[in-house]
């Protein structure tokens, strides 16, 4: 089955200057993502994964290129995407749902539309009963799930997904991975996910993109086919092993993993 | 076996000796003190009175020091009032416009150095003795507070949480309403804390430079006639109002910002 490409990243170079000179954050950066699709973004810390998705959502401009989503030339912040940021970035003066009905909000969308579907997302990260309660009271995976929930309420066909579990405790990651996969299987979006965690690039993605450090490009290209639901099928398969030595290694090779 | 040990206490005690009442006993133990140091050696009543003292002395002037109160009262609240409401208005451009704070934010801070209560005989000789001179000095003194820990909080708003905003599209104008404002509230509130404890501060100064009324003065006239009693008769009720107003805002606070509140209080909590 042939799909169309959702989001397409033309020649992007993007760079900062700083009180110690120019730093080329991303360097004549090309990538094309089909729809549907679940790419892992994975490099090592500053090689521009970040500012990619920055640049992906229109809230940063580029110094060359385009990014083209759905046809569409992003030049604003893109409001067709959802995002979830490396925080979970939720407002403490927010109840959970209103926090997850915060787009809608801020647009002046019809609240009362949206607010099943939010009961629903949160019933389906295992929310439900929580919605009144405010963000202080939740734990840091609790957090997390919500500001997914609020990312994707809005219903956008692409969602941007920056670090969004390195800041959780081991376990509560894994338990995300699955709790996203599932989530990516019931609504079949097209997820960019950017993380320096190599095991969980594995984990989740269909494709792997290995960035090499600053400025990032694209040092090499992996296909992921363990068949979903994946976690425990990865855990009983060599292939998902070989996969995460095989990235390692390149991390070797580029010199930021160094012996 | 620290628990067991803890029951063997008297249930009596523990109504009289818990978390709650122990800070309210430690106010009461360091006024026994206070009595008992006076009476054993012997301090004469104008050099120290006793607590029992200052309290007959506040039932003997009740009138006097009514009517001083209502006037500190009255140069306390107009200047503190004036104080967080131009604050905040300052607060804003400052925040948000490099301009303002290459140009007014420096002019600001200058002010801010200048010994406030320096200015007080010079408003006397600019306002006269009423009122206005004295809501001057509480404005000038409480003024800075409020807009320093303002631009402090505008400014300090997580970069993520702002893209957050950013990225539903709406405008600037609206991130500042919807996200900026509520975020940077705690600072502020902050702000308006230190800032009543400067406005008593600011209310007895002008009072002390010139006036004819208010707490202040009653604490000059009777320190000159050595009735202590009856200047610190004045200082409590200044300390009483000082207290009143500092928790007035707490409790504005715990009204506008339960969140932030409750988080604080996790924290003391933990410690």
């Amino acid at each position: 089955m042939e799909s169309k490409n959702i989001l397409s990243i033309q020649n992007v170079t993007k760079k900062f200057s700083t009180d110690q000179g120019t730093v080329h954050a991303l360097d004549n950066f090309s990538l094309d993502i089909k729809e549907g699709e679940f790419l892992v973004i994975v490099g090592p810390s500053g090689c521009g994964k970040s500012t990619l998705i920055s640049i992906i959502a229109g809230l940063l401009g580029m110094d060359e290129g385009q990014v083209v989503i759905n046809g569409q030339k992003v030049n604003c912040p893109f409001t067709d995407v959802g995002i979830v940021f490396q925080n979970h970035v939720l407002l403490d003066w927010l109840s959970v749902l209103n926090n997850v009905l915060f787009h809608i909000t801020m647009r002046r969308l019809p609240r009362k539309e949206y607010e099943p579907r939010a009961m629903e997302l949160l019933k389906m990260v295992g929310l439900d009963g929580f919605e009144k309660s405010f963000p202080y009271e939740l734990s840091g995976g609790m957090k997390q799930r919500c500001s997914l929930c609020r990312a994707i309420l809005h219903d956008p066909p692409l969602l941007l997904m920056d670090e969004p579990f390195g800041s959780l405790d081991a376990l509560t990651r894994e338990q995300l991975w699955v709790d996203l996969e599932k989530i990516w299987l019931g609504t079949r979006k097209t997820i960019v996910f950017i993380t320096h965690d190599v095991q969980e690039a594995v984990q989740l993605a269909d494709r792997i993109i290995v960035m090499t450090p600053r400025p990032g490009r694209i040092y090499k290209e992996l296909t992921v086919d363990t068949p979903r639901p994946r976690y425990e099928k990865a855990l009983a398969d060599d292939k998902f092993y070989h996969l995460v030595e095989e990235i390692k290694q390149s991390f070797i090779k580029q010199g930021v993993i160094k012996r | 076996m620290w628990i067991s040990k803890q029951s063997s206490y008297p249930t009596w005690l523990k109504y009289l000796w818990n978390r709650k009442t122990q800070s309210a006993i430690s106010f009461v133990v360091f006024f026994l003190l206070w009595e008992l140091v006076v009476i054993f050696f012997d301090v004469r009543s104008y050099i120290l009175p006793r607590p029992t003292e200052i309290a007959k002395a506040i039932v003997k002037y009740r009138s006097q020091l009514f009517d001083a109160l209502l006037f500190t009262v009255q140069s306390l609240v107009f200047g503190y009032i004036l104080a967080v409401v131009s604050g905040i208005i300052l607060a804003l451009p400052v925040a948000f416009s490099k301009f303002m704070q290459r140009t007014i934010y420096p002019i600001l801070l200058f002010f801010q150095v200048i010994p406030k209560i320096a200015l007080a005989p010079i408003f006397v000789v600019w306002f006269g003795f009423g009122l206005p001179p004295k809501i001057m000095i509480v404005f000038l003194l409480s003024f800075f507070p409020v807009l320093i820990n303002g631009i402090i909080g505008l400014r300090s708003v997580d970069q993520e949480i702002i893209n957050l905003a950013r990225s539903t599209g709406v405008k600037t104008l609206d991130i500042f309403f919807k996200v900026r404002l509520p975020s940077a509230l705690p600072t502020f509130f902050a702000g308006f804390k230190l800032a009543a404890i400067s406005a008593t501060v600011g209310a007895v100064i002008g009072e002390f430079i010139g006036s004819d009324s208010g707490l202040g003065y009653l604490i000059l006239t009777a320190n000159g006639d050595l009735q202590t009693d009856y200047a610190f008769a004045a200082i409590t009720l200044l300390t009483v109002l000082g207290l009143t107003l500092y928790y007035l805002v707490e409790v504005l606070e715990k009204i506008l910002l339960p969140w932030h509140i409750s988080q604080r209080q996790d924290l003391n909590k933990e410690s």
